[in-house]
This record gives C-alpha cells, structure tokens and sequence, in this order.
C-alpha cells in the first residue's frame, strides 16, 4: 500500500500538476472572491480544459479550482462584509467587525490560516477513514437529517444577540423566505402570489448579499461618514496580524468547527453553507468566549474558515468511497471521473490506488497554494479597505448587482436582492440580528424536505423520530438548546429586583 | 421614537404579515398528498411567527418583572442622522436594478457609481469629479470585459448591444 501511495504522491508532484493545481487555486480564488461566481461555475468553465489531460493532472486542477473557490469568499466577507461564497457567510458575523476595527490583516491571516488547517483536516480525515465513514453516512435516513439539522437551527438561539425573541422571529423570517415558490415534495405553489418569478423561490446569493452588503451600505448612507470607523479601516495595514497566542488559543475552537465541517460534508445534500454555519455555532458554544462571537474576535473567524474548508475534504468521502456525489461540486468531479472511464466507489481504492493517492497529494498541494497565494497577496486585498468608503461601497453594489444577476441571469434575481437588502436594513434598524434569519434560509428547506420524507416513509407516524437513537438524540438536544435560554431569559425577567 | 414604540411597531408589523402568510397559504386538508398535508409546515410557520411576534408586543408593553432585563438588553432605538441620503442611496439602487436590463450593465454601473459617491461624500469641497468619473468608467468596462471575454458569460448590454 505504501508503494501505491508514493507512485500516487510521486505522479502528483510532477511539475506539470503543481502548475495546473496552482493555477486552479488561483483562478479558484477568482472565482470565490466574486459574489454570484461560484466554485462549481469555476469546475464547469474548466472542466472541458480537462479531456485532453491525464486523469491525474485534469482532477488536480478542478481539486485546486475547488480548494480556492471555497477560501476565495473569505476576501469580500471580510473586507466588505459581503458573502463571496454562500460558504463564507458565517465569517462576516467575526471578520468584518474586525476590519471596522482595524484588525483586517489579523482577520484575513486567521480566516486563511484556518482555512489551511481546515482543509489538511479534511484530507486526512478523507485518506484515512473514507470507506469507513461513507458506510456510516449511508446510514442517514432522512429522520436522522431531519433531526440534525433541526438541531442545528435549534442553535438560533445562541445567535441572538441582546433580545432572544427578535434572534427566533429573525430566524423564522429566514424560514419564511426560504418557503416561497414550489414546495420540495409535492410541487405544491406557495407564497408566490401568482408571480411565476416566484415559483423557482429565492436564491441564496441575492438573499446573502442583499441581506448583508446592500442594508450595509442603506446604514451607511444614513448614519454619516462614521469618521472613526473610516479612519480605522485605513489604519489596517499598520497592525501586526495574528499573534501565536491566537494561534494556540484557537486550537480548540479549530478542531470543534473542523469536526463539525467534515462531519456534515460527508452528509449528502447538506452543503458548504450549513457546514460554515454549523461550524461556528458548534465552536461557538464550546467556547468560555462564546458571548463574544459575532463582535469582532478571531475565534469566529477560525471557526467559520475551519469548518467551511474541512467540509472539502468530507465531501469527497462519499464520492470517492461510495460513488454518490454529495454536493454540486462533487457532482462535476464524478462526471470527470466518468469522462475518464473511473467509475469511484469502494473498488477505487484498489484498482486506482494510484489515482486515488495522487488525488489526496494534489489536495494537499493545492492547500499549499491556496495559503501562499493568500499571504502573498494579502497587502493587496487589506489595500481594498484603505479605499474612501464612498467610493468603495458603490463598486460593491456594483458587484453585488453583476453576483445577483450572473447567478441564473435573472433580472428577479437583482430585484429580489434590493428587496432582501431593504429588509436587512429593516431588521438591523429595529435590532433584530440578521445572522439567525440566514440560518433559517439555509437550515428551513432541509429540515423541511427531511421532514415530509421522513413522515412519507413511516407513514405519518411522528413516534418514529424520537424511536431512532441518533434521531431521538438529536431531537433531546435541540428541545434542552431551544428550552434553556427561555428558562434563563423567563427566570431573569421574573426573578425579584434587589430592593436598596 | 422610544424603543418601546419601535418594538410595538416591528411586533405589530410582524404579527400582520405571519397573519398574511397564514391566509394566503391552503387550509388544512386542501393540499393534501400521500396522506400528507403538504401546507403543514407553511403554516406551521406563520403560527410560529405570529406567537413570536405577539411575544414581542407582550414583552413591550406588558411590565411585568426585571423590565431590565433580556428585552432591554438589545440594541438602541432606531436613529438615521441623514435620512435624505439614505433615501436618495436607497432610490438610487432601485433604479440601478430598473435600469440594469434596459440600459445595460456599463451605463448603469457608471452612472450608479458615479451619482452614489457623490451621495456617499458628507465633507462639502471634498468630492472629485474627475477622479470619481475615472473610477465609474474604468471599474465596469474591466468588469464587463472580464466577464464577456474571460469567463465567456455576458452581462446585459442594454442600449449599446442594440
């Protein structure tokens, strides 16, 4: 086995597959960086580039494509606070308090670093554990994605910051949103008024990206030039950066939300979003600095990149174990697998060995390249916040207007983002947080779908839920999570004022 | 305002709309498939939404207990220090959005980026025409060319396509 693994590994360090892996990196980290340009877009665009190739050089370049199109959205999340991958949303809550506060570089070296281990995490855990853990998520019916992402929305909580009741309304509104247009099982037409735009429901990135970027700048033009904020943004290039004591006082939170991240990437269907987000709130209530999350500090950052990057790694667990794509990027890889007469599944691993190995070296080098590309270039993107605001936020909009529209070349779809930018602004204006109404869009089709499976398979039955161990376990969880804040919030408003 | 008008405002904003989704989704029964009713969890929803929306105005206005608490915990009233350029940005992206398919990506971009800066610069004497204009030409030709050319997915061109 060793053998396979240094001809693999050997095969991967040719010179020629480091180039194309560095390449793919780059062109990946394009790719993430703009909004409405997705990872997948990427695979696509450059798929046909890989006919002519070896199978090893055409997969290194779509793995390295893949590698920066999930660590380019970190750049705009944090400098712009605009989500430039549906997977780098959680990392705003964390990096662009940060940037306001003149800590981009530190944010940005963190948010990388993070994204680095993360990645490494993933590969190890997908070189080691594949088939194992593939047969394990195969046992996921759709009770036991029902209660896990139930629990993982059943974390709102922990999202609201201040009034717990705005932090459950906001998340619910998330819900709502994401309900309009046909329901996905049964194709029955709800919420849509008639308006056959609305059929096909709202997309993720003009929700984001209203949401975030747009209500942003709607708050700046109307609170004034923020002359100290302005003033702090222009000072990050003077801050050190991340620290050691950052370094190791992060550790734990790394390997909480790179656990969670792989863990759901092996999941089919549940995606790099959920894992960013899962992640964070994971790390988040781990942690003795927990209420801090969502300020400003770097153990949301690392939480956030960690978990979205170790997601790679588990999300090709189940495509080269088992065959079966978990996401749309693991779809495009098993069709180039095909076009090169690979058929992934357990015998990958002994008659590709070769193959299999020099895929996990190309990864590995393409985390390489992703970190140096990042730190090599970070004096440029931290030049991006010394930009005037004024001047800046327009191009935002700009490239806000150019992600809405690119996605699915909608018109809608830039209507929808001025609309959900609106309501960002909205909310953030009457003090409700916008992070739980992104859970609830991501999370509610999930945990809905699952749902009207799950009770399609038991016929009705709901005892069915609480009967399977790791359903019924999740399902605890989330009700003691939901309880315990209103039990303490009920209990602090009850209990009796100190007289004197 | 004072925070407890603005709360009772949102809650009764809120409560309306879960009531509007409620009515707007099928009754029980109607949409109902393999034994399983399809519009359950919509207005499962919308009932979630009104309960916590009336938890809301319940909180705000009912005084019961430590008033310092949980519920005051949020952050301040709402406060807009310029609310006519709030408006003018908030005007000025609607008719970016409207004008986006109709003028095209270019002309648009410019004359959005080059109307929002001037919005956006609050010191009287500090706005630069030239600069400003420079910026809103060359950042959406790059864009546009970038998109048109490298990645081979065109952006709408509007009035110059025609």
């Amino acid at each position: 086995m060793f053998d396979v693994f240094l001809q693999g590994a050997s095969a991967a360090l040719d010179i020629y597959c480091i180039l194309l892996v560095f390449g793919g990196v780059a062109l990946g980290i394009v790719f993430g960086s703009v909004p409405g340009l997705t990872a997948s877009m990427g695979l696509i665009l450059c798929l046909p580039l890989t006919f002519t190739m070896p199978p090893l050089h055409g997969l290194s370049l779509l793995c390295g494509l893949f590698i920066g199109g999930i660590s380019g959205g970190l750049i705009p999340a944090i400098l712009m606070n605009l989500p430039g991958t549906p997977g780098s949303v959680a990392t705003l809550f964390d990096g662009y308090p940060m940037a306001v506060k003149g800590e981009a570089k530190k944010a940005l070296s963190a948010a990388v670093l993070a994204s680095f281990c993360g990645t490494l995490f993933g590969i190890v855990v997908l070189a080691i554990f594949a088939p194992m853990l593939a047969r394990f998520a195969l046992k996921f019916t759709p009770f036991e994605y029902f209660a896990v992402s139930f629990f993982a929305l059943s974390l709102i909580a922990s999202l609201s910051a201040g009034s717990m009741i705005k932090g459950f309304i906001s998340g619910v509104i998330g819900i709502a949103i994401a309900m309009v247009g046909m329901s996905p099982v049964g194709g029955i037409e709800r919420l849509t008024g008639g308006h056959t735009d609305l059929q096909a429901g709202f997309a993720m990135v003009p929700f984001l990206v209203g949401l975030f970027a747009i209500s942003e700048l709607l708050h700046d033009s109307g609170n004034g030039p923020a002359k100290a904020t302005m003033r702090k943004l222009g000072e990050t290039t003077r801050e050190v950066g991340l620290k050691i004591a950052d370094v190791v006082g992060n550790i734990r939170t790394f390997l909480v939300a790179a656990t969670v991240g792989t863990g759901i990437g092996i999941l089919p269907g549940i995606g790099v979003s959920t894992a960013s987000l899962t992640g964070y709130l994971a790390a988040k209530k781990t942690s003795r600095r927990g209420n801090k999350y969502g300020t400003g500090i770097v153990d949301g950052v690392v939480a956030s990149e960690s978990a979205n990057n170790a997601c790679i790694g588990g999300a090709l667990v189940p495509l080269l174990a088992l065959g079966i794509p978990g996401d749309t990027v693991a779809s495009i890889l098993l069709g180039a697998f095909i076009m090169n007469n690979i058929q992934p599944g357990p015998l990958l691993f002994l008659t590709q060995g070769e193959l299999v190995y020099g895929i996990f070296t190309s990864l590995v080098v393409a985390s390489i390249a992703m970190a140096a590309f990042m730190f090599l270039m970070m004096p440029v993107f931290v030049r991006i916040v010394r930009t005037p605001k004024n001047v800046l936020m327009p191009l935002v909009v700009v490239m806000c207007l150019v992600g809405a529209f690119g996605l699915n070349n909608r018109a809608f779809d830039v209507w929808s983002m001025v609309m959900f930018g609106g309501l960002g602004f909205a909310l953030r204006t009457f003090g409700f947080p916008l992070q739980p109404a992104v859970l609830g869009f991501i999370l509610g089709p999930i945990v809905e779908t699952n749902f009207y499976r799950a009770l399609t398979a038991s016929k009705g039955d709901l005892t069915e839920f609480l009967t399977r161990p790791i359903s019924g376990l999740f399902l605890l969880l989330s009700l003691v999570f939901i309880a315990l804040p209103l039990i303490s919030a009920l209990y602090t408003r009850l209990r009796p004022v100190p007289q004197g | 305002m004072t925070r407890k008008l603005t709360d009772g405002i949102a809650g009764a904003v809120i409560l309306l709309a879960a009531i509007a989704m409620y009515l707007s989704l099928p009754g029980p029964g109607e949409t109902v498939i393999a034994g399983l009713d399809m519009s359950l969890a919509p207005r499962l929803v919308a009932l979630i939404l009104g309960a916590l929306s009336l938890g809301l105005l319940v909180v705000t206005f009912v005084p019961f207990g430590d008033t310092d608490a949980e519920g005051e915990a949020a952050p301040g009233t709402p406060h807009v220090a310029y609310p006519g350029r709030l408006v003018a940005t908030a005007v000025l992206i609607v008719a970016a959005a409207a004008c986006f398919q109709w003028l095209g990506f270019v002309l648009t971009s410019v004359l959005y980026i080059f109307a929002q800066c001037y919005i956006l610069t609050y010191e009287a004497g500090t706005f630069r025409p030239l600069r400003t204009a420079i910026i809103a030409i060359a950042f959406p030709v790059t864009v546009n060319l970038m998109f048109w050319h490298l990645l081979s997915m065109p952006l709408p061109q509007g009035i110059l396509g025609s």
